[in-house]
Order: structure tokens, then sequence, then C-alpha cells
């Protein structure tokens, strides 16, 4: 089966290339939680929640703000795959290093956007569950990520998205399905601040000859503003009902 | 020897000082309920707080159920896979449990582990009430005596950890269980005398096991001589005994375990009956009550446009 029909020149899933799939959320979701969102972007569905801000027990050591410059984080994240979230079931769990490289691309991206001076010794957690993986689990969980610490009212500069990218016979398609996944093509995934453009992380994989580069740079950069344009409405939506609901 | 018992005295009393109520709030609650039958949120003895259930919420599974009871909250998906029976039993399936406290629970720091039951121990009560126990008959997840049989992989994930975390863990298996969609396979024989399952692209095709004689898991604790089903934190701290049983609708038992709690109260041997017949009461009433919204329930809507 082709990932593009010829005939048509639509995705296996009725996409066009420079289409990215329905994007829903539902904030507080975990009542526990300090802030939380179930992201759902096609069938890729991420639980997000974030805990925080705790004092993080820096300031025990006399060095005192040594530490804090040192490492300004003020964010600890975690990426989870359920066992039951892909075609076939993970039997191995917690020893993923796949995970952990993603926990750290999360990291990076959030201490960008976050305020260090503000949240100076103290820590916000946040853990981003995937319940269903379908495609582009590292750009779902950037931009619920950055929904959850907004329903947490962490603050932060500005809003941070992920889209990923593949090329199929030379056209690039952006935001990844599975289908599209296992089939080892080359595939990119950005972190983006899609206001100034900036990129903050990108994670490529499969090898692929360096003169993709830039047109498949260019389609996950184009979904991240498409999927910006999406959140920022869901943001400012979320807000203003949360603070109506603070005033009233 | 009067030394060691007089720092365990120690370690009591700095757990009662530390413990959730003290001791006037614990003595009006058991008041309430030994002399009125009535606690403190207004239930009865054997009364559920709500419970939430809802189906095939998980897209990737072959079945899933997620149960809100409480505050305590579970995710319970099941993952079919063909594999080969053991020499041991070769006309039975697997079933295999995994439970996963979720980011929610691991990530609180400032609460002390309180006296509900870890997960894993969960794990095991749930792995010996539905495997061992035969809570689910895995005769029929025969496909070839010897060659072939279904394996069940139960992943449960705890959201929110509350009180009663086994009654709605067993409650959540049940559901994913009636949820599950085993698909409908062909076997065929090759010239070696091996066996091949063949599956249908037809994602409608599917059969469904009956899931009415599958065991729920109760847990009761003892306050006087009350017996109270899905305690709240406050009851939990104040009970002087607690059992956990496992029975079907049929009324077999599948497992029971007795938690001596305290050395001064212990679980009277004629109790036990008591707290049997109980429980299998609880139990039953709990178990109609999920067969009939489970049967009454509509597919979910992403479910029907995944196929689509």
């Amino acid at each position: 089966m082709d990932l593009v029909s010829s005939f048509t020149g639509l995705r296996l899933d009725g996409r066009r290339e420079n289409e990215i799939r329905d994007i829903r959320c539902q904030f507080g979701v975990a009542k526990e939680a300090d802030g939380s969102v179930l992201f759902e972007q096609g069938n890729t569905k991420i639980l997000a929640t974030v805990y925080g801000p705790f004092d993080s027990g820096d300031n025990d050591d006399d060095d005192g703000d040594l530490a804090v410059l040192e490492d300004p984080t003020a964010i600890e994240c975690e990426f989870k795959l359920s066992a039951f979230s892909q075609q076939d079931r993970r039997t191995r769990q917690g020893e993923d290093p796949r995970s952990e490289e993603y926990a750290e691309y999360m990291e990076t991206c959030y201490r960008v956007i976050m305020f260090p001076h503000k949240n100076a010794s103290s820590i916000v957690r946040l853990s981003c569950q995937v319940l269903q993986a379908d495609g582009g689990h590292l750009a779902a969980a950037l931009t619920a990520g950055t929904l959850a610490l907004i329903d947490a009212g962490i603050p932060v500069k500005d809003l941070i998205v992920g889209c990923s990218a593949t090329v199929v016979e030379g056209k690039p398609l952006m935001d990844v399905s599975s289908q599209e996944d296992l089939q080892r093509l080359p595939q990119i995934t950005v972190g983006v601040i899609p206001r100034n453009q900036e990129i903050i992380v990108m994670d490529t994989k499969n090898r692929f000859h360096k003169d993709l580069l830039a047109p498949l740079l260019d389609a996950a950069v184009k979904g991240c503003t498409q999927t910006f344009q999406v959140i920022e409405k869901i943001v400012r939506d979320h807000v203003r009902k949360a603070a109506g609901a603070m005033s009233s | 020897m009067g030394e060691r018992r007089s720092a365990q005295d120690e370690s009591v009393l700095q757990e009662r000082e530390d413990s959730y109520i003290n001791a006037s709030e614990q003595q009006f609650l058991s008041e309430g309920i030994i002399d009125y039958d009535f606690r403190l949120d207004g239930r009865g003895p054997l009364d559920y707080r709500t419970i939430h259930i809802s189906i095939g919420e998980v897209l990737s599974a072959s079945g899933s159920a997620r149960v809100t009871l409480g505050e305590t909250c579970v995710l319970a998906t099941v993952k079919t896979a063909i594999k080969t029976p053991s020499k041991s039993h070769p006309d039975f399936g697997f079933i295999e449990f995994s439970i996963d406290s979720s980011p929610l629970t691991s990530h609180k720091h400032d609460e002390e582990e309180d006296e509900s039951r870890s997960p894993q121990e969960a794990r095991s009560i749930l792995q010996s009430v539905y495997q061992e126990s035969g809570g689910v008959d895995r005769r029929k997840l025969c496909i070839v005596k010897g060659s072939k049989c279904w394996a069940l992989f139960f992943d449960l994930i705890i959201f929110e950890k509350g009180t009663s975390l086994l009654d709605a863990a067993s409650l959540a298996v049940k559901a994913a269980l009636f949820d599950t969609k085993f698909a409908n396979v062909t076997v065929v024989e090759d010239e070696l005398d091996q066996f091949e399952v063949e599956f249908t692209d037809d994602p409608y095709d599917y059969w469904q096991m009956d899931a009415t004689s599958v065991p729920v898991v109760t847990s009761l604790h003892k306050i006087g001589p009350v017996f109270l089903v899905d305690v709240t934190k406050e009851e939990q701290v104040a009970a002087n005994a607690s059992v956990v049983i496992a029975t079907n609708s049929k009324g077999t038992l599948f497992y029971q375990n007795t938690d001596w709690k305290g050395s001064q109260f212990g679980f009277e041997l004629n109790l036990i009956d008591e707290a049997m017949e109980t429980a299998c009461r609880a139990a039953a009433h709990v178990d109609s009550r999920l067969m009939s919204a489970l049967i009454s329930l509509p597919p979910p809507k992403s479910w029907k446009n995944t196929l689509l």
C-alpha cells in the first residue's frame, strides 16, 4: 500500500501532505495534580501532569545560590510509554533509553520558556504518560507538556509546540502517523517557539541524506505553526475560563 | 525481651500520633457506626461510594476500562497475543498482570506511605484471584491443545491511589475483560504437523468472553462488630481488622486474606463466617450492578470512529 495515493495525493488517513491531525484537549483531568491535560493528536493520546513548584531542597547546602546558577532547571520531566500504547505490547518497562532522551528534550524546551529566577530553589515536576502511541509521541508530548504547565499556572514566556515530519518519495509530510512511522523513513521532530520560529530541540530518526534536512525541517516548522494556531486558541479559551471562574 | 516490647509500644504510640485522625475523632466515627449503622459520609455499612465506569477508551488495547471509586481511579487494559501453552497445562491460556503507578501517584512526595496496599501487593493478589484460582476460565483461551493459546496481558495504571484500590482494580479488570475483543482465528495445519493461526482482516470479526462469573474483590474493614465495605481513609485508620475476599456471582470463593492489624484486636475465628457472608452479599450486589451497567453501556464514540 502506498503511503501517499498516486491518484488522489492523499495519505492513508485521508490527510494531505501539509495537514496535521485533529487536536483535542481536556484540562484538569487529574484532580490530585496541580495541572493536567489529556491531549489527543489524532490517535496519539497523552496524559500530561504537573506537580509543583516544590522546594527543591537545594538550599539545604551552604553553597546556596551556586546550585541554582549551575542548574537553573526548576523542572524535571518524565516520559512514559504505556505497555499497551502500541500495536505490540511492550514487555520491558522502566529501562528505556529512548524515553529518557525524550524527557531530556522536554526539560531543555521548558527551561527556555520558564523564568529560572522566579523558581529559584524550587522544582516543577512534569510527566507525560503516553496512553495511545500513534506516531509523533515526542512532538505531542512537547505540546501537551506546555499545556499542562499553563494549566498548573506556571509562568511561561511563550508556548513550545512540537511537530514531526517525514519524507515519502521526495515529498515532505508533516505530523507523522504510526503507519508512516513504521516504514523507517527519514523522520525529524522539532520543538519550536513558533512566534519567532526558534528551534529549541531537534531529533532525527533513521538515516537520510543531508539535502533532505532542509525540506524536512521546513515541513516540521510549518507543522508547528499550524499546531500553534490551534493551541493558542485552546490556551486563550482555557485561561479566560479559569480567570472567569476565579473572579466570580 | 522486656526492652523490645517497650520499644514496640513506643512505635505504636508514635504511629497513633502521626495517624490521619486523632483518638476522639476515631471514637466519634466508631460510635456512629456501632450504635447507629451510620458512617461519617452518611452511608450505611455496606454502601459503596459512587462508582464510575467507562469502557473502550484505549484504542490501542483489545479491551480497557476505567473505574473511579471515591478518589481512587484505575485504568485496566487488556492486550491479547497468541502463545504456546505450557507443558504442564496444555489446554490453558496465559494471564499476566502488571501494575504501574501513574506519575500522578508516584510524584506525591509529602504524603507518607499510607496503609492502603502497595501496587505490587495488589498485583500479586489479582494474579492469584484471576490466574491461579481460575477467576478467569483459562480453558476458554485455548485454541489448539498443546500448541496455541491466547495470552491475556492485563496492564493496570493507577491514576489516583486512594482507599479500596483492590476493589476498584478488580472491577476494572472485570469490565476490561468484558470489553476485550478476541479476533476470530482459523487454524491451519501444515505438512510438518505444525499449527498456524490465521487472522481475518475484518475488524468486526471477533468474539467476546462471558465475564458474568468472573470474581470481584471486596475488602472489608471491621469497626467494633460492624463490617464496612469501601472504607474512607478515616475509617481505614479506625478499623481494627480487615479481610480481602474474592467471590463471584455464584458464591465461589477465589481468594481470602485477613490482615491482622494491631495485636490487641485479632480477627476472631467465629467472625470469619460472618465476614464471608457479608463480603459475598456486598460482592454479589456490586457485581450484579456492574454487569447490568456494562450490558447497557453503548460502545464509546471513539471506538466507532477508528473502525470507519
